[in-house]
């Protein structure tokens, strides 16, 4: 995390997680999620949160997405704690800041594709002209041009993650946050969508924080951090790295997040 | 273990299902009220309502099979709802057969707990039931909560045969079902998206005419003899299923591809939200939109046909009218005899005359022939010209409380003319036209009256209007009728007109009741020797036959109703789970929790709207023919119910309607936010 720090130091991070915590349950039975939890995103990176069932990825993605609040400790955006954000401007600041990809698409079966993906659009309220060039301007780079007019139940599930990250890019939000968007796919929609993911990161520059537990999705990062019992374990950069040598590495980490070698 | 499983799930369920339950005690109570005036010795005792227990025999037999429907329908909405948790009693080894039975012993839980509410709401329906017929039909009604056991009987077989009518379709159901298909029945469900649009567009516009010409069919009626009718409603029938199948291609075809409007002001979610949702449910919108269509329609009949009663009883101004057709009768020995049985606070006697002309006479049949009206009299007495003395009309005047207005004369003294409003101008275009006169004296253009004067229904003062004369003009007519009119301290019963006719040995006058003879023209009411008795309570009698068939109309509109909008309510419940997942996603994305809830609002609102106003559209049309055709048949003279009556009527009952449906309305939106 320090080396990770210290490489940053010209621009302020996009993304400061400080000190965090977050426990569940009542007083007799406390759980705690995230524990005194810190790191940094910044613009324009590609960061994955990996760790396994339990170790607090999706409380980190929910805290992070103000879908959530935490028990202690902030988190800065742009300079701007998310955690003290008053209720009646949160709707404002998810609308402006964040765009979301869930594992299970999240589309509204009563749209089409382009009327999901224009979404976040007409809640912005721009003028429908323009929400229709962006539209078509995205699902031509995403591949999704001829899927346009068809139903969600009318698509294959690789069409709709694909339809579900234009919807979360579409607006320029600040910071993309994705929840195991290969988790409901086969593996070969899943390359797909996480190549058609990278491309988008090297050429608009989005700010993308993933949580996955995949090795393969997680290896499109440029940057991991392994999460076990709400803390941090480990930390890996791809640097120069290949792909395919950025995946063993996290193999290997994920051996000893497992208990299989010693750290 | 299936009995405490059994009572586990019908508690639970009475919670999650209100609108079940109140659909079930809805129903319970009506079938009760209803019941009880089979059973009601105060409606047996009233001689003219023999027919009201038959009506209200049909009218339940079409009330149980329809509720039978509703009631399977939304048992059967619950047990899709259920289906995982049927599949896994399966999983656990329960088999059909139990699970079919476990069903039918929470099917007649529920029943019962909805049972007994229903019966006590039913015991308050009936006396407020009572309430208001009894009176209509003049008999007093008495505040009491007996519990009538005939009633409660035939409610319970009723209410059985619904609950049966639906156990056996949804424990064929059970009994049939499959493992697979329960655990996977929330995987089928979007099947509907997938048809084509293109020529169901155009079918709209189709059926949109068909609707056009059915409402012309039935408002202008161009052909006659009942086929405007028939063809109209054929019309309107077929615009109403035809209107909800394809109005969703319409509007998917076209404001939903036009992106300028579909974009702005948050319209997407609730343009698509309610074109899947009609999509998928457009014969049953047609099909609740006929429903919806029947109970406003009847409503609006049931309220003109209490318009007209009300008008025919009060257009007679005098509770009680004594008659002797063709001299004048001395009537103190009947007023005497009658002041010892009822109260009375004043009684006149005078007389109507006649001469034979027949200006005035002519001059009231066209103009009522012109407004559509038969105007055209079928007793003799109307033929001619009628007249009043102005000592008469004076005292008349001052027991009925009116001002007279003295009109300016020359020393000689001036006739009248006291008409029906819709009369008025058609007698003073007659006095511009020239100056008239009776046997020498003036009739006056300025000094018409108008108010309500017992003219509008046969044997008051004069039919449609009165010539009121100076009293020595009267010496060459001959007496039509004399009458003594008395105003009673308070409304009269059934029973104290029974006593009256039967003590004093007076015929009742049934205006309906006529006899004519091979030398005279027309016929008389005046059908037996002696003297009448008639009267704005003894009329009220005699078409208690109306307020009787209103009740029924009432009732059908009540059951019709609750069963459409419960099936309106429950279809909206199904979309619960849709629904929150879209306010979720539409929260996650940055909508305004505000706005959220105000397209809830709007999606919920225009889906329960939606089988409204063409229901409202085409009822209207029907119950102001019906209206139309009831005036014209009731009464003699136009716009007798007065300008703003027969407009009033949809209205009236749509106001009528959307109280209950506000209440269903309410309870399905706590259902959803819930």
């Amino acid at each position: 995390m320090d080396r990770h720090n210290s490489r940053n130091f010209q621009k302020p991070p996009l993304l400061q997680v400080q000190s965090i915590d977050k426990y569940y349950g009542s007083p007799q039975s406390v759980t705690k999620a995230l524990d005194q939890l810190s790191f940094h995103v910044q613009a324009g990176e590609y960061m994955a949160v990996m760790g396994a069932s339990g170790s607090g990825k999706t409380t980190l993605l929910n805290c992070i997405s103000t879908i959530d609040t935490v028990s202690s400790g902030h988190i800065l955006l742009e300079g701007r704690d998310i955690t003290a954000i008053p209720p009646r401007d949160i709707a404002a600041f998810r609308r402006d800041t964040l765009g979301f990809v869930f594992q299970e698409f999240n589309l509204l079966d009563t749209l089409t594709l382009e009327e999901n993906i224009a979404l976040p659009l007409t809640i912005r309220e721009l003028p429908p002209a323009q929400i229709q060039a962006k539209v078509r301007a995205m699902a031509d780079r995403l591949g999704l041009s001829q899927a346009l007019g068809k139903f969600p139940c009318q698509v294959s599930g690789g069409q709709k993650q694909r339809c579900a990250f234009a919807r979360a890019v579409i607006g320029e939000p600040k910071l993309i946050l994705a929840d195991e968007p290969t988790g409901a796919l086969d593996s070969a929609s899943a390359r797909v969508l996480l190549e058609i993911m990278h491309r988008f990161h090297r050429e608009s520059h989005a700010t993308i924080l993933m949580v996955t537990h995949d090795a393969f999705s997680a290896s499109f990062a440029e940057r991991i951090l392994f999460l076990k019992d709400g803390r941090i374990f480990n930390e890996i950069l791809k640097g120069e790295k290949s792909r395919e040598s950025f995946y063993q590495e996290i193999l290997d980490v994920l051996c000893v997040l497992g208990g299989e070698r010693p750290c | 273990m299936l009995k405490q499983l059994s009572l586990r799930n019908a508690s639970r369920q009475a919670k999650e299902y209100a609108l079940y339950f109140i659909t079930l005690t809805c129903t319970v109570s009506f079938l009760y009220a209803f019941n009880t005036l089979l059973f009601s010795d105060s409606v047996k005792s009233l001689p003219e309502m023999q027919v009201l227990p038959y009506m209200i025999i049909a009218a339940s037999t079409l009330i149980v099979f329809i509720t039978g429907r509703i009631i399977s329908y939304m048992a059967g909405y619950m047990l899709k709802r259920r289906s995982r948790e049927f599949g896994i009693y399966m999983l656990c080894g329960i088999s059909n057969r139990d699970i079919a039975k476990l069903l039918s012993r929470e099917t007649v839980l529920m029943g019962l707990s909805a049972f007994l509410p229903g019966l006590a709401l039913g015991m308050l329906l009936s006396q407020l039931l009572e309430a208001v017929v009894l009176p209509m039909l003049g008999s007093r009604y008495r505040l009491r909560f007996p519990l009538s056991l005939p009633a409660v009987n035939l409610t319970l077989a009723y209410f059985f045969l619904m609950l049966l009518c639906s156990l056996v379709k949804n424990r064929r159901w059970v009994r049939r079902v499959s493992l697979h298909s329960l655990l996977l029945s929330d995987r089928k469900s979007e099947t509907v998206l997938l048809s084509g649009n293109g020529p169901r567009a155009a079918l709209f516009f189709l059926f949109l005419g068909m609707g056009g010409a059915g409402f012309w069919f039935l408002l202008s009626l161009p052909i006659g003899a009942g086929f405007d009718f028939l063809v109209g409603t054929v019309l309107l029938v077929l615009f109403l299923f035809g209107f909800f199948q394809t109005v969703p291609a319409f509007l998917t075809t076209v404001p939903a591809n036009r992106d300028a409007w579909k974009y702005r002001k948050h319209r997407l979610t609730v343009l698509r939200g309610f074109t899947v949702r009609i999509r998928s449910a457009g014969t049953a919108l047609g099909m609740l939109s006929a429903l919806f269509c029947l109970a406003l329609t009847f409503y609006g009949i049931g309220i003109s046909i209490c318009g007209v009663t009300d008008k025919m009883v009060s257009s007679n101004l005098w509770d009680i009218q004594l008659l002797h057709p063709g001299e004048w009768q001395d009537f103190s020995g009947y007023e005497e005899a009658i002041a010892r049985m009822v109260p009375l606070e004043a009684s006149y006697s005078y007389a109507i005359y006649t001469d034979g002309e027949t200006e005035f006479t002519d001059l009231r049949q066209r103009t009522s022939q012109e407004m559509g009206f038969s105007g055209n009299p079928m007793y003799r007495e109307f033929f001619h010209d009628t007249y009043m003395k102005q000592s008469d009309y004076r005292r008349l005047r001052e027991l009925l409380g009116l001002d007279m207005r003295e009109v300016p004369s020359s020393g000689t003294p001036l006739c009248y003319v006291h008409c029906l409003p819709s009369l008025a101008d058609s007698f003073r275009d007659s006095f511009r036209q020239g100056e008239k006169s009776y046997a020498g004296y003036p009739i006056s253009g300025e000094a018409l009256f108008t108010e309500d004067f017992s003219q509008s229904d046969i044997y008051g003062n004069g039919l449609g209007y009165i010539l009121v004369v100076p009293d020595e003009a009267v010496a060459s007519c001959r007496v039509l009728y004399s009458q003594c009119v008395m105003m009673t301290a308070r409304p009269l019963a059934h029973e104290e007109l029974e006593e009256i006719a039967e003590v004093c040995g007076l015929n009742k006058l049934r205006r309906n009741t006529v006899q004519s003879t091979s030398g005279d023209p027309g016929a008389t009411a005046f059908v037996a020797e002696g003297d009448f008795l008639s009267g704005k309570w003894l009329d009220r009698d005699f078409s208690s036959y109306l307020p009787a068939l209103s009740i029924c109309l009432f009732y059908l509109a009540l059951v019709l109703e609750i069963t459409g909008a419960a099936i309106l309510a429950t279809q909206l419940l199904s979309d619960r789970e849709r629904n929150r997942r879209q306010d979720r996603l539409l929260s996650q994305l940055g909508m305004e929790a505000g706005q959220i809830r105000r397209l809830s609002h709007w999606q919920t609102g225009l889906f329960f709207l939606l089988p409204l106003p063409l229901a409202f559209g085409v009822s209207s049309a029907y119950v102001l023919l019906c209206g139309a055709r009831l005036e014209r048949s009731l009464f003699y003279f136009p716009a007798a119910m007065g300008p703003m009556w027969l407009p009033g009527l949809p209205v009236q009952s749509l106001v009528l309607f959307g109280v209950l449906y506000g209440i269903y309305y309410a309870a399905a939106r706590i259902g959803a936010n819930r």
